[in-house]
């Protein structure tokens, strides 16, 4: 085991490769808050990547509702039950990784769901917690104590796979141009150790090729400077897609290091896991903070706090979700309009933060 | 009939009765000792009959076998413990029989959590002993692979979705062929550019299995890979909680991937197998150390023959100067007398 540094965990942990970090780090923000669950992008990504035989089962972009739903069932659940206590201190894990927790006999903690727990992926859909007082809010709360929540996953192109990582083979592998995380269709052999180490289960077997798949984050489109289909798709404008670096390294006008190390409103899903996930969430502000904290991690009070109270520039850029394919690296805002930039500084996409309000005049008023 | 009659009439009979065995390929001892004795047969090898009688001409070399516990994934926990091996040979084929108890029969795979059962030889391609777990780098094994899976596709044909969930209801599949539950058989050439495995030229994502023996290289952990050229085959029974595997391939096949063979020539050996139900694949399975395998040899005589029947030669001769010289025979009696007498203090 080397020792690498998990910026997410706050200090160094073990892990069984040494740390390289692509040239470029694949990263996503999902805004909780404005799911709406219409899995219009697990479509997209189905009919895209998994329509034929083997892949009856197999969503590589889900939306699940939490507290109880989950694709396959339980999946975070039954792996933090593994891990064991889970603490931080301020913002420095103290707990085990699943690399940490591991016995000699494997790389990582971890489990092999079985099929039946892969047939029903929008198990519990809608099903809140129960309402237990009487009184669903309270004043002295701004949370509800009945609640449930959308949960969007893709494959969070970790950069410390533990699918990666439990390959005996080494048939995954983290492409370092974008830091996509890939199963080598040509070279698995369907050993499964990476649907059984994968804590957010997101490597998926396929019966009639008997190996595994995974989310391959649409790198065609990538590579061509586009976003990946669900996040293309998105009615809700929820998703926005970038490049991350590291919080040292953050550029405050690169919209990934804006929301995650200037910000702070997107957090990562479950760091304790100790892969450094890639896809950020902004917490939805309507459920109990020590739920939150559970999966996101102890920045889950600023973030709310400061997505609640946005000032113009977090306002411009969260305006910008969801309203271009292309991906765009750097970004601006003005008094009027938030603005995409690509690599070479070419304005990709503009758009309003108040949009205009018009008013018809009234001989054209569409009345019959 | 006096004692000395009885002992020369039993060296006889079973002088006659070696002679008559060995000219019947027949063994009446298995082997005691690692050492895996490919018997020379003349004829045809049972290169897909685990049930052949043949395979009595050869001994059976019972192979402990020890959980890997080398490199993760490790297999923990009671399994497999030893394997009953016998090889035969004819100068141009060598085969493999192999059994061992497993009261589950995995043969499928169409779940994820379903592995299958399996087995496997391998061989060293260099003239040392490579590391027994893979071979290392530079100092390459070649593995034959038989795969429960595999066979079960070959006896009954290509196994999937359809045959874990008959009732499944897919609407379309692009360019597969017939109707609902679509088989991935018979199929039109563009549907397998959507299966990904297959169009990546993955030999476990090909439904068309010629073999359920994989021909396989490795040198160190992770590194097994597919032949080019795959020059095994073999089949396996399973039948009252005991898999029989034939697992046979030509002596010599002009691969330098593969092991050669030749009469007459000794080759480490080892063997690995899973148990499915244990959910056993990979690296966690049960394996043995190298073996010796000795090649038997039907164009030459071996020293130890030839020493042999110089020994019954030498024998025989006694025999009979007992049988027909009473003079001889009473110098003998007598000295066995005295020396019984020198030998008991009581007399």
């Amino acid at each position: 085991m080397a020792k690498v540094r998990n910026w997410q965990l706050g200090r160094d942990m073990d892990f069984p490769y040494t740390a390289v970090r692509p040239q470029k780090q694949f990263a996503a923000v999902f805004n909780i808050n404005r799911c709406i669950a219409c899995q219009t992008c697990t479509m997209a990504c189905k009919s895209t990547w998994t329509f034929n035989k083997g892949q009856e089962a197999m969503w590589w972009n889900n939306v699940e509702t939490k507290p109880y739903g989950g694709y396959p069932q339980s999946w975070d659940a039954k792996t933090l039950e593994k891990l064991g206590p889970q603490t931080w201190q301020s913002s420095i894990y103290t707990g085990k990784t699943i690399f940490e927790a591991a016995s000699i006999d494997e790389v990582a903690v971890g489990y092999l769901p079985e099929d039946k727990e892969w047939r029903a992926p929008n198990i519990n859909e809608d099903t809140s917690t129960t309402w237990t007082q009487g009184v669903e809010l309270t004043m002295a709360q701004p949370w509800h104590r009945t609640f449930f929540f959308y949960l969007q996953r893709i494959c969070n192109h970790c950069t410390y796979p533990a699918c990666l990582a439990s390959c005996p083979r080494k048939a995954i592998y983290k492409r370092p141009e974008d830091g996509i995380v890939l199963i080598d269709q040509s070279s698995c052999r369907g050993y499964r150790k990476c649907v059984e180490n994968c804590p957010y289960k997101k490597p998926m077997y396929n019966p009639a090729t008997r190996i595994s798949e995974k989310c391959i984050a649409c790198y065609p489109r990538i590579e061509e400077g586009y976003v990946t289909r669900c996040i293309a798709a998105c009615v809700g404008k929820i998703r926005l897609q970038g490049w991350i670096k590291l919080p040292e390294e953050a550029v405050p006008d690169s919209p990934m290091d804006y929301l995650v190390h200037i910000a702070k409103i997107a957090l990562p899903l479950y760091p304790q896991f100790g892969t450094e996930p890639n896809v950020y969430y902004i917490p939805p502000r309507w459920v109990p903070r020590g739920h939150l904290a559970q999966m996101f991690g102890p920045g889950v009070e600023q973030a709310i706090s400061k997505y609640t109270n946005p000032d113009q520039e977090l306002l411009g850029l969260l305006q910008l979700f969801g309203t271009t394919q292309r991906i765009f690296s750097k970004f601006k805002v003005t008094s009027t309009d938030a603005i995409g930039y690509d690599d070479s500084g070419h304005e990709i996409v503009r758009v309003p933060i108040d949009e205009q309000v018009i008013i018809r005049d009234p001989a054209y008023l569409n009345i019959t | 009939m006096n004692f000395q009659r009885a002992l020369t009439y039993g060296i006889v009979i079973l002088l006659a009765l070696s002679v008559l065995a060995t000219g019947q390929n027949l063994s009446f001892v298995a082997s005691a000792e690692a050492i895996l004795q490919s018997k020379s047969i003349a004829g045809t090898v049972p290169l897909t009959d685990p049930s052949s009688q043949t395979w009595n001409l050869a001994p059976v070399v019972q192979v402990p076998l020890n959980p890997q516990v080398t490199t993760p994934p490790m297999l923990t926990g009671p399994s497999i413990r030893s394997l009953g091996v016998r090889s035969v040979n004819n100068g141009t084929w060598i085969a493999f029989l192999v059994e061992w108890s497993d009261p589950t029969r995995n043969v499928t795979t169409f779940k994820v959590e379903n592995f299958r059962d399996a087995v496997a030889i391998q061989f060293p391609l260099v003239a040392q002993q490579p590391f027994v777990c893979m071979g290392q780098l530079g100092n390459t094994v070649n593995v034959l692979h038989w795969k429960a899976d595999w066979q079960e596709d070959i006896d009954t044909f290509y196994h999937d979705v359809k045959d874990a969930y008959p009732n499944l209801q897919v609407d379309y599949y692009p360019f597969a062929a017939g109707k609902p539950p679509y088989s991935l058989l018979p199929v039109a050439n563009m549907s397998r550019e959507f299966v990904a495995g297959w169009a990546a030229g993955n030999p476990l994502s090909n439904p068309f299995k010629l073999t359920p023996v994989e021909d396989l290289v490795a040198g160190g952990f992770g590194t097994l890979t597919t032949e080019d050229h795959q020059d095994a085959i073999g089949r396996g029974v399973w039948q009252n909680g005991v898999w029989k595997v034939v697992i046979a391939r030509p002596f010599a096949t002009g691969d330098s991937d593969d092991a050669q063979f030749a009469q007459g020539i000794t080759k480490p050996v080892a063997f690995a197998v899973w148990d499915g139900g244990n959910r056993e694949r990979d690296g966690t399975k049960s394996v043995s150390s190298w073996l010796t395998m000795s090649v038997e040899s039907t164009t030459q005589t071996p020293l130890w023959a030839l020493v042999a029947l110089a020994v019954m030669g030498a024998v025989t001769a006694m025999s009979v100067l007992l049988l027909y010289k009473p003079s001889l025979r009473t110098k003998l009696r007598e000295k066995i007398r005295l020396g019984g007498a020198k030998n008991n203090p009581t007399k």
